[in-house]
């Protein structure tokens, strides 16, 4: 078996036996029906479009999806087991690899569930199977981005509860910073970096519907830069 | 099996391992003793791959720790101190776990798991959760996790830390018999424990090596006198310590205290090397007219010795 697999296992059975999983799927699938029927009002707007659930998605995943990656690493160093982990002879990118894709089992599993959103509504409107699939391809870039950059935060925290809130308050600021060109004058070269490092405004083509390679490019860089420099701090941290 | 020369390693200012440097060969129980602090944690955590030396070698089966920390750890089985588990696994899936990572898998995973559970005496926890497993069932899986795989060298810190008599005899049957057929290195605090598990003792004090050697060899290299007790029936105490001054390399620790009616207990202790101190004592009463009621030899214990080892005596 491959030591990512491994690792990967070791995680899906930590995520079924307790409750962090399943507090992310009830909390992400009810706030996001509640978005779409309450807020946004889906039936009185009369469009067979997903957009507003999609919408709310960098929020939701920046206050949820840390309660997944707090466990990666700073709960680890807390129970101690992390001393197991590193004496195994697995590298360092098997055991940030395993544990990134286990969260994304968790997400994928989630998403699997909210798909039920637009089978049920189907049968009051015409969607947009391409656009569906963009949507949730663009949630899933999403989720991977913000979990990989849970995972950063929580290699270099001592404390369970410190990671949660420092990745939570990083995905907030990176959901909203695209949105500060719009309340300040800024030079037009900032304001656009400001809108480039945004994941939101990356997800926003998908919600759209638009698949850019671009998008999928920053997201790429996004998740595979920070699960680099996580490995990076598991090495590091050895040799400190 | 083990070497390790003038191994150092400093977190920031502190410089917790001194330029250490021991062999252990193949087979055989190695105790690393020494008072909290003294750096066994960090020496073991670096044979088991957790974090590389600042400077010098470590090597376990021809493998350096700072170069090859991967392979190294396929050939060290290592307990940490306290037994770390994820609480929601079962001990199951613990081995599972390890058993995978060390590439295991089928038939050979399963053997693996059912060996390592038995030999450290977890079978019947397998299935249990570890947060509802006591400090020794926790051990006994710590035991396996290290055993899993059949490792040639095991590296156990604190194996018998928290757990009660009958939960040590059982664990250090087990460690003496694994030291048969692989080589055990073990911290321990305990001077006893090391005495009755270990085939050699290294005594780590403030980072450095205080001394090596048998349990017999520490304890006998250690103890700078003797200490003999005495009771002795003399007209008064004033006159037993009076004729104590003419009892030649003789101490007198502590005044003499009564022991019945004209009788007093001493205790007195002897410089190494001296003549036998008992027929010094026996000798020195029949010239003194006194009695010698009871004449008691003590061997300085394990403890004591490591206290002068270590240069803490009386603190």
């Amino acid at each position: 078996m491959s030591p990512v697999l491994a690792v990967f296992r070791r995680e899906l059975r930590s995520f079924r036996n307790t409750a962090p999983a399943y507090i992310f799927a009830a909390f992400f699938l009810a706030v996001s029906a509640a978005w779409l029927f309450l807020v946004r009002g889906f039936f009185v707007r009369g469009e067979a479009s997903l957009r507003p659930y999609f919408e709310v998605m960098p929020a939701l995943f920046a206050v949820l999806l840390p309660a997944l990656t707090l466990r990666s690493w700073a709960e680890e160093r807390r129970t101690g087991t992390y001393e197991i982990l590193v004496t195994l002879p697995l590298r360092p990118g098997d055991l940030v690899v395993g544990k990134h894709l286990a969260v994304m089992a968790v997400v994928g599993a989630v998403l699997g569930l909210s798909l039920s959103v637009p089978l049920t509504l189907s049968r009051y409107g015409d969607f947009d199977a391409g656009v569906l699939v963009t949507e949730y391809l663009g949630a899933l870039a999403l989720a991977s981005a913000c979990a990989a950059l849970g995972q950063y935060v929580s290699s270099r925290s001592r404390s369970p509860a410190g990671a949660y809130l420092a990745t939570s308050a990083l995905l907030l600021a990176l959901s909203a910073v695209h949105r500060v060109p719009a309340f300040l004058t800024l030079p037009g070269f900032l304001a656009r970096v400001l809108v480039w490092i945004s994941p939101a405004s990356h997800f926003e083509s998908f919600v759209r519907g638009v698949l850019d390679s671009k998008d999928l490019v920053y997201f790429g860089i996004l998740t595979s830069g920070a699960l680099y420099l996580s490995a990076k701090a598991l090495v590091r941290e050895a040799w400190r | 099996m083990i070497e390790v020369r003038d191994l150092r390693k400093s977190y920031g200012e502190f410089e917790a391992v001194r330029g250490v440097s021991f062999d252990a060969g193949p087979g055989g129980v190695v105790g690393i003793l020494g008072p909290n602090g003294a750096g066994k944690t960090t020496i073991l955590r670096i044979l088991a791959g957790y974090h590389g030396p600042t400077s010098g070698t470590a090597r376990v089966a021809g493998i350096d720790a700072a170069e090859d920390s991967r392979e190294l750890k396929r050939r060290v089985g290592y307990l940490p101190e306290n037994a770390p588990l994820y609480p929601e696994l079962t001990a199951e899936e613990h081995l599972a776990f390890a058993a995978e990572a060390r590439g295991l898998r089928g038939p050979a995973k399963a053997r693996a798991i059912r060996e390592a559970a038995e030999r450290a005496g977890a079978a019947e926890a397998r299935a249990i959760p570890a947060e509802r497993l006591s400090k020794g069932w926790r051990q006994r899986v710590g035991l396996a996790l290290a055993l899993l795989g059949d490792p040639p060298v095991l590296v156990l810190d604190e194996p018998t830390a928290g757990l009660d008599p009958n939960q040590i005899r059982q664990t250090r049957q087990l460690i003496r018999d694994l030291g048969r057929d692989r080589t055990v290195l073990l911290s321990t605090h305990i001077l006893g424990e090391a005495e009755a598990l270990c085939s050699e003792i290294l005594v780590l004090f403030r980072g450095a090596l205080a001394g090596k050697g048998s349990p017999r060899e520490i304890s006998e290299g250690l103890a700078s006198r003797d200490r003999l007790e005495a009771v002795i029936k003399a007209p008064g105490a004033p006159e037993v310590e009076a004729a104590l001054a003419r009892l030649a390399g003789a101490g007198l620790e502590g005044p003499p205290s009564p022991e019945g009616v004209g009788a007093w207990r001493v205790r007195l202790g002897f410089p190494a090397g001296a003549a036998d101190p008992a027929e010094s004592v026996s000798d020195w009463a029949a010239s003194e007219g006194f009695k010698l009621l009871e004449l008691k030899k003590e061997r300085l214990s394990m403890e004591e010795a490591f206290a002068r080892l270590t240069g803490e005596e009386g603190e």
